[in-house]
């Protein structure tokens, strides 16, 4: 497995009439984590569907642990996300009417392994959730369901984390957990990338970009 | 391993997974009742229709065949029958052991009697035919009973002429049904040469009759007699009458291919095991027209099911997202898709058999106490293998219900 995470080379994004980047190149280690940040309108999440595969790039290259996704099949593209990738998404993407611990374990069904759903309950355990695991993920706040969605990051043991806005709609005290929950992604050999605006990480991350205002 | 997720989508789709499993359950139920209506039906019909020959025998009949009435409204002059020269001929092909020619009497007969069974005496028309004793009675005992006694003529009626008066004229003279066991010996006059509808060439005269015993191959609205008795009636009553046989039973060598004699009896211009053939030809028939109505049933029910699936598929799409985004495949996504349409169509499929079958269970016993006469005497009954294909059939409309939708889905589910 490659060492190198990340790497945009001249890579231009147009979105309607906007320009998000122009030949932008930026390369990124595994084990090197941090912040994206940059206002709204800047192109945070432009980058992270990049990096998912979700949007294909006008032009340039945009490589993950080695795979050029521009290039990647849809089969392709769904084996990054199983092995590789886990994102954590602004608007949680849980899937409402599972419980916590099914949401959790849902990846595992995709790539063929055995669910662990004692390692599941573990994971909630250590982003401060483990009586929650048989609720159905609907009745959860907005901060439970961020922590679920960092639980359900770590469960698939990806080398890649991907953070859209984690804390976007979030109080302080639920803000501080969700905080406290992404510390527990750090790890030597993983990359946690967190897009935000939200300053109230700062102090815990080190800002690797920032996105011009538009 | 994409199980647990169908089953998981199945319980969050609760209501139009009931729809579609109700629609596809009254479809299957529907045609599984249709089914052992038309089933049971053709069973009743060909079974009084059609005789049932064993294994090793077959039927074989001229293309032009002359009942007596034809033969006397035309004179005499209408041709038909197997005549002695072909009979011989029959007799002598390949694989054929013993041929057994069938004789119409050709002469008008009537009989009165029954007084002691109806309390009155009756008379009707009749008409008999001569076979060989061997087809008349199987054991030798029987055979024996054959034998004209004491001025009788032994008969031998058809049981489906005792079903036809236990299940018609016996309700309605509020008489007791009758078996061929209270019938033996049962003595009647017979008067041959004129009729209450025809009246014969030769002379007349009268026979004492009884009744010896019951054959499937016995004339339906008469009876049969030994063969040699036919040759007698014929001699006396209509002498003028060639000797021609309206069908031939041949006994096969065992093991004798049916197929190899039948090109033969073919080309000498004989209807080869008519009966076997209409039989087919009724029950393919009938499997078209179930068919037909089948499917219109399952198609129906297959627009109940695509609405149902392509709701799920829609509702789900935000749900589907999120697994595409955790890294399901395009294909398992279907796949999960499928899955559901595949519960729906085992489910739908089953209940709908469960309910038929129950329903006809009931039937059976309720509907013999209001239907003497009308309901048959087996009851209704569709055999096993039917069952399996409708189930199949219910599985494969849930599937081709689901695959447009899915397929309609691929783009969106690839796009991600």
């Amino acid at each position: 497995m490659p060492n190198e995470a990340i790497k945009l080379a001249k890579v231009t994004l147009k979105r309607g009439n906007n320009t998000v980047f122009r030949e932008a190149s930026w390369q990124l280690n595994f084990g090197e984590s941090g912040l994206i940040v940059g206002p709204s309108g800047s192109g945070k999440s432009s980058l992270f569907y990049l990096l998912s595969g979700e949007l294909a790039a006008d032009s340039g290259a945009v490589t993950v642990a080695g795979m050029d996704i521009a290039l990647a099949s849809a089969p392709e593209r769904a084996r990054y996300r199983q092995k590789t990738l886990a994102v954590i998404y602004q608007n949680y993407n849980l899937i409402p009417d599972y419980s916590v611990l099914d949401n959790i374990i849902l990846p595992a069904f995709f790539s063929a392994q055995k669910p662990d759903k004692a390692r599941a309950q573990a994971l909630l355990a250590q982003v401060g959730l483990a009586e929650k695991a048989p609720v159905k993920a609907a009745t959860l706040s907005g901060g439970e369901k961020q922590r679920v969605a960092i639980a359900r990051a770590l469960y698939g043991q990806k080398r890649l984390i991907l953070a859209d806005e984690p804390t976007g709609s979030l109080d302080d005290a639920s803000a501080e957990l969700v905080i406290k929950a992404l510390k527990e992604c750090l790890a030597p050999d993983r990359t946690l990338l967190i897009a935000t605006h939200d300053r109230r990480l700062e102090p815990f991350f080190p800002v690797l970009f920032t996105l011009p205002r538009k | 391993m994409l199980l647990p997720i169908i089953a998981k989508e199945l319980r969050a789709n609760r209501f139009s997974t009931a729809i579609a499993i109700f629609s596809l359950a009254l479809a299957t139920t529907l045609l599984s009742l249709v089914a052992a209506v038309v089933f049971t039906g053709y069973r009743e019909i060909s079974s009084r229709l059609f005789t049932e020959l064993p294994e090793d025998m077959v039927l074989v009949e001229p293309k032009h065949n002359e009942s007596l009435l034809l033969h006397v409204f035309s004179q005499g002059k209408s041709r038909g029958g197997i005549s002695e020269g072909r009979l011989k001929k029959l007799s002598s092909l390949p694989g054929v052991l013993k041929a057994y020619p069938r004789l119409d009497i050709k002469v008008p007969m009537m009989a009165s009697g029954g007084g002691g069974i109806f309390g009155s005496e009756l008379s009707t028309e009749l008409f008999a035919s001569g076979l060989p004793p061997e087809l008349l009675a199987e054991s030798a005992e029987e055979r024996e009973k054959l034998k004209p006694q004491d001025g009788l003529v032994p008969v031998v009626i058809s049981p489906d002429l005792l079903n036809l008066y236990n299940q018609t004229v016996a309700p309605a003279l509020n008489a007791p049904p009758l078996s061929i066991t209270a019938l033996k010996g049962i003595s009647f006059e017979l008067t041959l040469g004129r009729s209450y509808m025809l009246r014969g060439s030769g002379q007349v005269g009268r026979e004492r009759c009884t009744i010896a015993g019951a054959s499937k191959l016995a004339t339906t609205l008469g009876f049969s007699v030994p063969l040699d008795v036919a040759y007698g009636w014929m001699k006396s009553y209509a002498p003028q009458e060639k000797i021609v046989y309206s069908g031939v039973y041949l006994k096969l060598a065992p093991g004798y291919s049916k197929r190899a004699l039948q090109k033969e009896v073919e080309e000498m211009g004989l209807f080869f095991d008519r009966d076997s053939q209409r039989a087919a030809e009724l029950f393919y028939i009938i499997i078209m027209i179930l068919t037909i109505f089948g499917a219109s049933l399952l198609l129906l029910s297959l627009l109940a099911i695509f609405e149902a699936v392509n709701h799920i598929a829609v509702s789900r799409r935000e749900a589907f997202g999120v697994m595409a985004a955790l890294g399901a495949t395009p294909r398992q996504l279907r796949a999960i898709l499928l899955g559901e349409a595949l519960f729906i169509g085992l489910a739908g499929g089953f209940i709908g058999i469960f309910i038929s079958r129950l329903l006809i269970g009931i039937g059976n016993l309720i509907l013999p106490l209001w239907g003497k006469g009308f309901w048959p005497a087996t009851g209704l009954n569709l055999p096993f293998i039917s069952l399996l294909t409708f189930w199949a059939a219910a599985l494969l409309t849930a599937l081709l219900a689901a695959l447009p939708v899915a397929l309609k889905n691929r783009k969106h589910y690839e796009r991600i």
